[in-house]
């Protein structure tokens, strides 16, 4: 009963408010329970200079729950799911309460990626990555960016030629070493991800883990 | 009754054509709304009251536990320890506080105490209840006002504010508070970082008003036990404790408090694994008296321990698709062929078609039943020694029909007789008020007590012997597996000649149902003796030989 008054108050003040970046948009004009948001990469963080797009569906109970909101545009980040957007935030959780508003919750997000919460992951193959090797991680959340929130393509595949390798911030060194041994590439990136290898930079025992890895492929492609 | 021309035609023990129960338990619930027939009212025999402070019940099997229902259990438990640190040693607080102390503490009153007299401002600030300010909650009536959460705009409404003084509509308030009952836990300001906590008496005043004015009623919390706080946190509490169980039967409110065993404590009652031990098995009621296995939640199953129903469950779940349903629940008559399904009542059957009497269970003509020893129950295996590698695993199968069929009869049976009881009850209240119109007194309530107690009798008769199907399935042979097939037939010849006095009762062909109520009587009361007391040589023999190594369960079926 107080929904429609109350999404639709919140669409016009951020309507008016040009000063926040976050942009609120009905997906269908008659129907006020389903939004997209779209917001700015935060500056000095992998995801600047990229435009994400959330889906935002809103319950019947708003706003005393939460709206249900993912990641459309898809982003390397250890909070949201790599494959499907999904987002651990818990504002959007247990922790809502109906003074918080479709806006405020895209700042929130905003600010997640500014912070990401490594030890409480969505996705933890990410996490791992973050933790172990913080430039790597934000070399390819930057490659990401780049691929899928490039505002001038909309993110889809065009101009930037997609690497496999750096898709997963795989050093593109490992691939090349085991498609020289006659792997198939796509059976050894999955390999090397299921693994969390990313690169053999720091690895203490080198000869080792090049053994576990063949081990593995050999399995894969047997 | 189906007079149509098709060859299939079913058969029904009772003249009204209700739908089938689909669920695949009964439970024995009728006692609700039942003040003249108080058939499941086993507590009533129970001297023991539901004041937790006095003895607890004994149940089917020597269990000791509390019947509750929500209500009851807030008046009762929770709201007697408040009365007693409202009322002793804690007067200097107000009820609100202390209502919100004790949940914050989990119920635990010298908890409450210890952090008071501890540091009282720190329990408080625990409690969100305000430090070094009185409590300024209001809830008034003002105009022109517009909520910031619903961003409605009201020329007049209802308001409310902890003492923070962050204010919203009451409609907000009303949803909100509704949104986080389910938490089951003290529910704070709206505002997100104001800790300050609702108190149960503002939940009861908004949640009226509100009901009030959007919803047209009248004021429907009339007292704590109804406080939706009170109520939601409550059932939170009964889910996260062990010694509490649901009642498992559809829509009750009921729930059981487990305490022990006559014999053990409770920790031993959890049942070890396979154990064949089954006077552990905790039997217990629920305040409206449907009886259940607090264990695996199923109904009193006796004389199968937990582990055999849960195998059996899963066994029957598995086989019982459309071909093992018809199978078991519909038969050719053995003369004519139409199918018939049975429906309740007893098992002397009379083909509507061809006029054939004869056994639902054997299939044989009951004529042959005439003499006194009842034994169809039996399950022979003659042609095994014929045929028996070949015939393997077809007579597993018809082996497991042999008993599933017996414990979906009984099953049934037990559905039917609760219609056969809704039915005489109506007819005896007819007959009842009649008399009082004529200014008779013939009729007295203390003199049809022995038919809700025939009923009962006849109910767990049926129960218990459903549940030996199942014992007997999964039994290993011996000597002793016999003798309790034996005990078994006795039983179910009872449990039979019982269920046939109501069928004559209820007969269209017998329009005096209370006359022949009456002249029944001493059959009645005889027959639910005999019918109790056979159930319980069966039980306690099972149990017996059990523990003696006599009975056994064969791992391989």
């Amino acid at each position: 009963m107080s929904r429609v008054k109350r999404i639709a108050k919140e669409l016009e003040e951020c309507r008016q408010d040009s000063q926040s970046g976050v942009i609120l948009k009905l997906n269908n004009e008659n129907d006020l329970t389903h939004l997209t948001g779209y917001f700015k990469g935060p500056p000095g963080t992998p995801y600047q200079g990229g435009v994400f797009q959330v889906n935002i569906d809103i319950p019947n109970e708003y706003p005393f729950k939460p709206p249900q909101m993912k990641f459309t545009t898809k982003i390397y980040h250890p909070n949201i799911s790599s494959v499907t957007g999904a987002i651990c935030l818990d504002i959007l959780k247990d922790a809502w309460t109906p003074i918080l508003t479709l806006k405020s919750s895209l700042i929130s997000l905003q600010s997640l990626l500014q912070s990401p919460e490594p030890n409480d992951p969505q996705d933890a193959e990410v996490a791992k990555h973050y933790l172990s090797n913080k430039a790597g991680f934000e070399e390819t959340a930057a490659y990401w960016t780049k691929l899928y929130a490039s505002p001038e393509d909309g993110g889809e595949f065009g101009s930037v030629q997609v690497s496999d390798s750096a898709l997963y911030g795989i050093d593109d060194e490992i691939v090349g070493q085991f498609e020289n041994m006659g792997f198939p590439r796509d059976k050894t990136i999955e390999v090397l991800r299921r693994m969390g290898v990313k690169s053999f930079k720091g690895v203490g025992n080198k000869p080792e883990l090049e053994n576990k890895i063949l081990e593995e492929l050999l399995k894969e492609c047997q | 009754m189906s007079d149509d021309d098709s060859d299939i035609f079913f058969e029904y023990e009772y003249d009204q054509e209700d739908d089938l129960d689909e669920s695949s338990f009964c439970f024995s619930s009728d006692g609700e709304d039942d003040v003249m027939f108080d058939v499941d009212g086993e507590n009533s025999d129970t001297p023991q009251t539901k004041i937790s402070d006095t003895l607890a019940n004994v149940g089917a099997n020597g269990t000791l536990y509390y019947p509750w229902n929500v209500e009851q259990f807030i008046e009762n438990k929770l709201l007697a320890k408040l009365d007693k640190l409202a009322n002793g040693t804690l007067t200097a607080c107000s009820i609100d506080e202390l209502l919100i102390m004790l949940q914050v503490k989990g119920w635990q009153e010298d908890e409450v105490l210890n952090d008071y007299f501890d540091n009282r401002d720190k329990l408080y600030e625990a409690c969100g209840l305000p430090v070094g300010v009185p409590m300024r909650n209001t809830l008034k009536k003002i105009k022109n006002y517009s909520c910031f959460v619903c961003c409605e705009d009201y020329s007049e409404t209802y308001v409310y504010s902890l003492t923070c003084g962050h204010t919203y509509c009451i409609n907000c308030y009303y949803s909100y508070i509704s949104n986080e009952l389910a938490n089951g836990g003290p529910i704070t300001c709206i505002e997100p970082d104001c800790k300050y906590t609702i108190p149960y008496r503002d939940v009861t005043d908004i949640f009226d008003i509100v009901n009030k004015t959007n919803h047209g009623g009248v004021t429907t919390i009339k007292s704590m036990v109804e406080n939706p706080l009170l109520v939601a946190n409550t059932k939170a509490m009964i889910n996260s404790k062990r010694k509490y169980k649901w009642c498992p039967a559809t829509d009750c409110n009921g729930f059981a408090e487990l305490v022990g065993n006559v014999n053990d404590s409770v920790e031993s009652l959890s049942s070890a694994k396979e154990s064949v031990d089954i006077s552990k098995v905790p039997i217990v009621t629920c305040s409206e008296n449907h009886e259940f296995c607090f264990d695996c939640n199923y109904e009193n199953h006796l004389p199968c321990p937990c582990w055999i129903v849960k195998k059996w469950i899963k066994k029957c779940n598995d086989d019982s698709e459309t071909a093992n349903w018809i199978d078991a629940n519909t038969h050719g008559c053995p003369q004519c062929q139409s199918a018939i399904e049975k429906n309740g009542g007893c098992n002397h059957m009379t083909c509507k078609k061809c006029k054939f009497e004869f056994c639902w269970i054997c299939f044989e003509d009951w004529k042959k039943h005439r003499n006194d020893y009842y034994s169809c129950n039996k399950y022979r295996n003659e042609r095994q020694e014929d045929e028996q590698r070949k015939n393997r695993s077809k007579q597993s199968l018809e082996r497991y029909l042999h008993f599933y069929k017996r414990f979906a009869i009984h099953e049934n049976s037990m559905k039917g007789d609760l219609k056969t009881m809704a039915q005489i009850d109506t007819y005896t209240r007819l007959y009842m008020e009649d008399l009082r119109d004529q200014g008779k007194k013939n009729l007295s309530w203390n003199d049809i007590q022995f038919l809700p107690t025939a009923m009962r009798a006849l109910q767990n008769g049926r129960k218990a012997l459903k549940w030996t199907y199942c014992f007997a399935y999964y039994l290993g042979k011996s000597n002793f597996a016999t003798i309790f097939e034996g005990n078994q037939d006795f039983l179910n010849k009872t449990v039979e000649d019982l269920s046939e006095v109501f069928e004559q009762i209820m007969s269209k062909k017998n329009p005096d149902k209370v006359g022949m109520i009456l002249k029944n009587k001493t059959k009645l009361r005889n027959l639910s003796e005999l019918v109790n007391s056979r159930k319980n040589m069966l039980i306690n023999g099972a149990r017996a030989n059990l523990d003696d190594g006599l009975l056994w369960f064969d791992n391989e079926i």
